[in-house]
Formats: C-alpha cells, structure tokens, sequence
C-alpha cells in the first residue's frame, strides 16, 4: 500500500494524517480488506488513489 | 537573506512608508504580509505588488502580528522572499461567493499550470504552499481536503484570517485584491530546504472518549460514548457542569492523537441540547481526548530548534499561531519568552483563527522554516 500512497515512507505518512483527520481511522492500523470493510476506499479514491 | 519588516501601527499610508524604508530594495520574489483588520489590506498589498514589481504579494488581516523581536495588535508584519529563497512562486486568490469548489479547483489548477508541474507529482521536497483562509466562514476543513485532494504529498501550510476578537469580518489579500470570504494560495518552488512545523502544548488527560454523534457542518458534538457530550466533558474534569466555563475550554480542548502527536479542536460553547461546538470539525466515530495544558516555550523552542538542527541552520519562516495561544501567552505573561523563540530567524507571523497543515487544527503554532 506504501507504493500506491505515493510509494515512501513520507508520502505514506502524508496521506494517513490527512485521512485520520478527515475520519478519525489511521490507516497505518489497517489491513485493505479491513479499510474496504470501513468504507474506506471511497475517501482515498477522493483522493486520488483506488486501491480495490 | 531575507527581509523582514515590522510597524506597530498607524494610519495604513504612514505604515506602509514605514514598512517600505525598512525592506528598502530587496527585489523579493514573494512577499507574505499580515496585518491588523483596521488597516486597508488591498492597500497595503497593491503597494507591495507597485514597489516590487513582479512579487506576488499574498496577506491577511490578523488577530494579532509579530515577528522575531516584536508583537502586537493594530500594526503591520512582513517577509520578503528574495531569489537566493524562491526559484520562482505564484499565487491565487479564490473567491468563495463563486463556489467554494469551484474557485479552489480553478485557483490552485492555474497555479499549477502557470508553474509548468502536476500537483501530484510535484517533487514536497521543492515546492511547499502558503494557504490563507478568511476565518468566518468555517470554510477550512473542506479547502484543506481539497488540497489534499489535488496534491496531496505537498505541505500547504497558513492560518484563518483574524478580526481581532471582533468575529465580524476577515480578509485575504493577493496583488492589490481582497476578499472576505475566500482564500489565497502561494506556491513556491524553493532554492532552499525547508521544514514544516505544528506545535501545540497538550497531552490527552486521561481515557479517550469515541464520537458517538455530531453535525459536521455545523462542527458540534452532542455525544462522546453515547452521553452527552458536555455531561462526559464535565466528568472528565470533574466539575458539574454549570461550574464550567471558558477557562476550562481554553485550558481542556479535545484532540485527537494520530501516531503519539495531538491535533486540537478547540470549544466554542455549548450548544442547548447538551452538545459542545467547537472551532474545528470532529467526525462520528472519532477517538478524541480531553486534553491538559504542557509547557508551551519548552515545546516552542523545541519544534523551532528541531527544524533548524534538521536543515543544519535556517534564516527564517512564516509563523501561524493560534489566537488561543496568544491569549494564554499573554495571560501567563510568557509572550516575550514566545517570541525568543524565533531568535535568530527572520520571521513574519500572526494570531490566528485557525491553523492549516494537512487539515484544519486549533490551539496550535504552524510554520514554515527555510
């Protein structure tokens, strides 16, 4: 998942905080079918990236 | 080298000749001002945009101004970018009365286009933003996002515009024009590095509490855990509630903790069902803290000398702290001690109504150090 969130650990970084703050869930605690089971993968699609 | 000029007041003209002779002939790329609500902002920007002809000049009104050695109310505080800083920048004013979406897609897409980069591959190494947001309209959790959504490895970095406590009426600036319902963007592609910093002096209290339900748009909480919101806010600290008041909400805000670090939503008051509003929007489902007060110049000067070891030396910054801070420097007589801080850098800041880095947060010192 790092790859796709910009592909370091900066980046990686970058795009969990912007998450958490939008909806409180840290993706760095989540696995993917765990993130789609939360509804997830539409505010990181908002964002640019589709990981499903 | 950069350029830094303070006043701390006037009449608008006799600032800006103030401020004029003392950044002399610095031919800045960029030029980043923040000033007091009752001076003529458009003003003072369509002089710097005359004087120096080709800077973007981006500013906004204040609740508050200071740079490294001086702070105050009803005055004027200015950084001048110059070459050996900024390989080149460009700016853009959005004015939300068009469409909030719409303005800032436009706005930050022609910023990008104009720069010749794709904002989601632009290198956050070499570029970082300057985001100045009017701070009554609560518009700045959804710019932020879109932010985040058209380039979201790039800091942008600002504050909401302030009145001064007035609540009436903030302003953004960019070359000469002015809105009070909208936002300014800079983006600069740097000749140096820089460091982004977010300092706030708080640690949770005790146990975290999980939003049971809230009105977004409205940024209020009526429940933690199922109860009611200013009920578990009352226990927490252990006061009944009618013994709560506004020096609880500035000593206790709630924050969230994302990887051991708090970011901070502020309270407003309490709305009549029992619920709190607050100055910043907390989400259904999140696991916030009430917080407890830390040692603000310790902390300071830590993130400050932090981000100075990290670029092994910096010459200066743009500071953008909370309104709240000030008022708590201010009440514990620590705001000389604040701003020796920033001894040693050239600095331009301002109170805010709200602080931006990564999304909207309240209580807090951004920054951005070069």
């Amino acid at each position: 998942m790092r790859n796709i969130l910009g592909g370091n650990e900066a980046s990686f970084d970058s795009v969990c905080t912007r998450l958490t703050l939008r909806i409180g869930v840290n993706l760095r605690d989540l696995k993917l079918n765990q993130m789609h089971d939360q509804g997830l993968l539409e505010p990181l699609e908002e964002m640019g990236y589709v990981l499903s | 080298m950069l350029f830094g000029a303070f006043s701390a007041g006037g009449n608008t003209v006799q600032v800006i000749e103030e401020i004029l002779s003392q950044l002399g002939d610095c031919n800045p790329k960029a030029l980043v001002f923040f000033a007091a609500h009752s001076l003529d902002g458009a003003l003072i920007s369509h002089a710097f945009r005359e004087r120096y002809a080709g800077a973007e000049v981006i500013g906004c009104t204040t609740a508050g101004e200071f740079n490294e050695k001086n702070g105050g109310i009803g005055g004027l505080t200015v950084l001048a970018l110059p070459e050996d800083k900024v390989k080149r920048c460009v700016a853009g004013l959005a004015q939300f009365g068009e469409g909030r979406v719409t303005a800032v897609h436009g706005v930050v897409n022609a910023i990008a286009e104009k720069l010749r980069i794709d904002l989601r591959k632009a290198d956050p190494a070499r570029y970082v933003g300057i985001v100045l947001i009017d701070g009554m309209h609560a518009e700045e959790e959804r710019v932020n996002d879109m932010l985040g959504n058209m380039a979201p490895l790039l800091s942008f970095a600002g504050g909401s515009a302030g009145d001064n406590l007035e609540f009436k009426e903030t302003r953004v600036f960019q070359n000469g024009a002015a809105s009070s319902h909208g936002a300014v963007f800079l983006l600069l592609d740097m000749n140096v590095p820089f460091r982004i910093i977010k300092t706030c002096s708080f640690k949770p209290l005790g146990e975290s509490f999980t939003v049971t339900r809230a009105n977004l748009s409205h940024r209020r909480v009526f429940e933690l855990d199922g109860d009611l919101a200013v009920r578990v806010y009352a226990d927490a600290l252990g006061k009944a509630i009618d013994q709560l008041d506004n020096k609880d909400f500035a000593a206790h805000p709630l924050g969230l903790m994302i990887d051991g670090k708090p970011w901070i939503r502020s309270l407003k008051g309490f709305s009549p069902e029992g619920g709190i509003d607050f100055y910043c929007q907390i989400s259904e489902g999140m696991e916030v803290f009430v917080m407890e007060a830390t040692d603000i110049i310790a902390e300071t000067a830590e993130a400050i000398e932090s981000a100075k070891r990290q670029l092994d030396g910096a010459s200066g910054g743009l500071m953008f702290n909370c309104i709240f801070r000030r008022l708590d420097l201010e009440a514990k007589g620590l705001m000389q001690e604040h701003l020796d801080c920033f001894e040693g850098l050239s600095i331009a800041g301002f109170h805010t109504y709200g602080e931006s880095w990564m999304g909207h947060m309240n209580h807090t010192l951004t920054g951005i150090i070069f």
